[in-house]
């Protein structure tokens, strides 16, 4: 059974100084060794909680977002979009490409942030989950045939599950000059899931971690890039 | 007489007794007692593209690790014994633990690719756009 409105104030007692000093005191690390990294991160810190913390804020303060990468992106799975084997080869190889870029540039997209996000999650102990689905973005318009164009992050923390998207904490791409901003939103960290439904849909509905999935703002069918 | 013979029989078995338990005791006490002994472990990582280069091989709950080669493959400098836990991880694909075993000496680890597809939708900042809720 998933919690409902799990959220960062049940946290409240908990104070992320310290777990935000210590993800600051790493900036500039690099990915190679993730486990050492994590074990830096992570060591000194006693729950769960300020664990995770310091790994998002690490990841939103030292991942950039890689604006090429997302629009070609688009651009080829628009175009194969009917053509499923060429897809799927595409996507196969995009995968190691985006892979091969976050370990050498710390530069990526939704999906890159999620990765890693799951995998120094899991390297702490906590279980973590990558959520795939719709993210709403104003100004670009959407219709409804389209396929899932996000992805971000279900952590489980004392037992309950919380949402996260580090790729819309970490900032922006300026797209007069493609260039990415680190411009830290806390909002998106542990957001209280109804506030999260307004612009995330998971495909699998659970992962929405509310009864009724809140569709309005979605327009209530399946959106995408267009 | 007879009553003799047996005390003393009693004695020895006693006496035998008592040394016994030292001995298990004391085999006990040994922290190597049900182990095998310290080996060095060696290894090679592999994934559905061949092998790993580049992997991180580290000793679950410490901070002792090995960075596998150009060939994925490695030797782990401490010594491992029975039942310590390798973490094999690589970004991209599903971290593998693997449990050294009595007669470990070589491990061959395959790893899991993750099994997501890439898609991606960033904010953007668009100098045209004044309100924070629409910087998408």
């Amino acid at each position: 059974m998933l919690p409902l409105q799990a959220q960062q104030s049940d946290f409240k007692t908990i104070d992320f100084t310290r777990a935000d000093q210590i993800a600051t005191a790493h900036k500039g690390e690099e990915l190679y060794n993730l486990p050492i990294l994590v074990f830096g991160l992570t060591r000194n810190l006693n729950t769960e909680v300020e664990k995770f913390r310091s790994i998002y804020y690490w990841v939103c303060h030292n991942i950039k977002g890689e604006y090429n990468l997302m629009q070609e992106n688009l651009r080829m799975r628009k175009k194969l979009q009917y053509e499923i084997e060429e897809r799927i080869n595409w996507e196969q190889n995009f995968k190691k490409l985006v892979l091969d870029k976050l370990r050498s540039d710390k530069e990526t997209l939704c999906t890159g942030y999620a990765i890693l996000i799951q995998q120094m999650a899991q390297l702490a102990g906590l279980e973590c989950k990558i959520i795939n689905g719709y993210g709403r973005l104003n100004r670009i318009k959407m219709d409804n045939i389209g396929l899932p164009n996000h992805s971000w992050n279900a952590i489980k923390l004392n037992g309950k599950w919380y949402l996260c998207d580090a790729t819309w904490s970490s900032g922006l791409t300026d797209v007069s000059s493609y260039l990415f901003e680190f411009d830290y939103d806390d909002s998106y960290f542990l957001m209280e899931p109804i506030e999260f439904a307004k612009n995330h849909r998971p495909i699998e509905a659970t992962w929405a971690l509310i009864t009724q999935p809140q569709t309005s703002e979605l327009g209530g069918v399946p959106t995408k890039l267009d | 007489m007879k009553t003799r013979k047996t005390t003393a029989k009693r004695n020895v078995f006693k006496t035998l007794g008592f040394f016994s338990l030292c001995t298990i005791l004391g085999l006990m006490a040994n922290p190597t007692y049900g182990q095998e002994a310290e080996r060095s472990i060696a290894g090679v990582v592999n994934s559905i593209d061949g092998p790993v280069s580049g992997a991180t091989v580290i000793l679950k709950g410490t901070s002792s690790y090995i960075v596998t080669d150009d060939q994925g493959q490695f030797t782990f400098p401490e010594l491992l014994k029975e039942d310590d836990v390798l973490v094999i991880s690589f970004l991209g694909y599903e971290t593998a633990e693997v449990v050294i075993k009595e007669d470990t000496t070589f491990i061959n680890s395959s790893l899991e690719d993750i099994p997501v597809v890439i898609i991606g939708a960033l904010r953007v900042k668009d100098a045209s756009v004044t309100t924070p809720e629409e910087k998408y």
